[in-house]
C-alpha cells in the first residue's frame, strides 16, 4: 500500500491544539485530579499552573504522538487520509496502547480509579483532537 | 437489525461485519503465545527491579503491589495490545519477527513512552519509576511483536476465517 505522506504543518497544529486541550482539561479537573492523588491542587500546581518544564515535556510528547499518528494514518494509503479514518485509528491507538498502559500501571501502583479516568480522558481528548486536525488538513 | 446498526451502516461503519472480519484475522495461537511471553517478560523484569520499583512506587502511594486481580487486568490488557499490535503490523506492511519488533518499537515510542513520561512527570513521580515502567512495556511489546511476526511468517495457527466477505472488507477502512 502506498504511503500517503505526512503534513508536518498539520502535525504541529495538532500538537498545539491538543496541548491547549490538556491545559484546559487539567485546569477544569485540577481539584478532582489532586484529590485522586491525595494531594492539594497547590501542591501539584504551585502558583496555579504546572511547572514550565512539565509543559515543555507535554508539548514535545504530544508532538511525537501527532507525528506517529499521522504516520499510522498515512499507511492506510493514498486517498484514505480522512477525518473518519483518522479518528478510528486514534481510537484504536488509545484503546490498545494508552488505556491499557494506564490501567495496568495505575492498578499495580495502587492509584485511585478516578486518576485513571481523568488521565485516560485527557489522552482520549488529546488523540481524538489530533486525529480531527490531521484528518481535516489531510496530506 | 437495530436502528443503531442501520444508522452506523449508512455512515460506512458496519460494525458487526468489521468485528467478524477482525475476529477472522486473529491467530489465536500467536495471541496466546504472545500473552504468555509478555507475562514472563514482565515477571522477570519486575523480579529484577522489584525492589527499586517498590521503593519508587510506594512514594506517596498506598496499596501498590501485585494481586491476582491486577494480574488478570494485566493479562486482559496484554491480549488487547497483542491484537492491536497485529492489526497495526498488517497496516504498516511489516512482516516477520523484525517487522513485529519494528512495529512494536514505533508504537512504544509514539504512544506508550510519551504517555508514561507526561503522566509521571505531572504527578511528580520519580524518573526511576517512569524508566522501570516504560522499559517494561518496551520489553513486553518487543516480545509480542517478535512472536506475532514469527507466527505469521511460519503460518502457525489457523485463522477462524481467512477470507472475510467482500462487503466486510470494503468497510474496513479504519484501524
Amino acid at each position: 500500500m502506498t504511503f500517503a505522506g505526512i503534513n508536518h504543518l498539520a502535525v504541529l497544529i495538532a500538537a498545539i491544539v491538543s496541548w491547549i486541550f490538556g491545559s484546559a482539561w487539567y485546569g477544569v479537573l485540577g481539584a478532582q485530579w489532586a484529590e485522586a492523588l491525595g494531594k492539594t491542587k497547590e501542591q501539584l500546581m504551585p502558583g496555579g499552573r504546572p511547572a514550565t518544564a512539565m509543559m515543555i515535556v507535554s508539548f514535545v510528547a504530544e508532538l511525537v504522538m501527532a507525528e506517529m499518528l499521522a504516520g499510522l494514518i498515512g499507511h492506510l494509503g493514498v486517498g484514505q487520509f480522512t477525518v473518519k479514518n483518522a479518528v478510528i485509528s486514534a481510537l484504536f491507538v488509545w484503546f490498545g496502547f494508552v488505556l491499557t498502559v494506564l490501567v495496568v500501571n495505575h492498578g499495580f501502583q495502587g492509584e485511585k480509579r478516578a486518576l485513571t479516568l481523568i488521565d485516560g480522558g485527557h489522552w482520549l481528548g488529546v488523540i481524538v483532537l489530533q486525529a480531527l486536525v490531521l484528518g481535516w488538513f489531510g496530506v | 437489525m437495530t436502528a443503531l446498526e442501520a444508522k452506523l451502516k449508512t455512515m460506512g461503519l458496519d460494525l458487526p461485519a468489521q468485528l467478524a472480519h477482525y475476529a477472522g484475522q486473529i491467530n489465536s495461537t500467536a495471541v496466546l503465545a504472545a500473552l504468555v511471553a509478555g507475562w514472563i517478560v514482565g515477571w522477570v523484569w519486575y523480579a529484577l527491579v522489584g525492589d527499586v520499583w517498590a521503593g519508587e512506587a510506594t512514594t506517596g502511594v498506598k496499596g501498590s503491589g501485585f494481586t491476582p486481580r491486577r494480574q488478570i487486568f494485566g493479562g486482559i490488557a496484554q491480549v488487547i495490545m497483542t491484537l492491536m499490535l497485529g492489526s497495526f503490523m498488517t497496516r504498516l506492511g511489516y512482516t516477520g519477527a523484525f517487522g513485529g519488533i519494528h512495529t512494536a518499537w514505533l508504537l512504544w515510542f509514539g504512544f506508550v513512552m510519551t504517555t508514561i513520561l507526561v503522566n509521571y512527570a505531572n504527578l511528580g513521580k520519580r524518573v526511576g519509576l517512569a524508566l522501570i515502567d516504560s522499559v517494561h512495556w518496551l520489553l513486553v511489546l518487543t516480545a509480542m511483536g517478535a512472536i506475532i511476526g514469527s507466527f505469521n511468517q511460519w503460518g502457525i495457527g489457523v485463522p477462524v476465517q481467512a477470507n472475510a466477505p467482500a462487503a466486510a472488507v470494503t468497510t474496513t477502512t479504519g484501524g
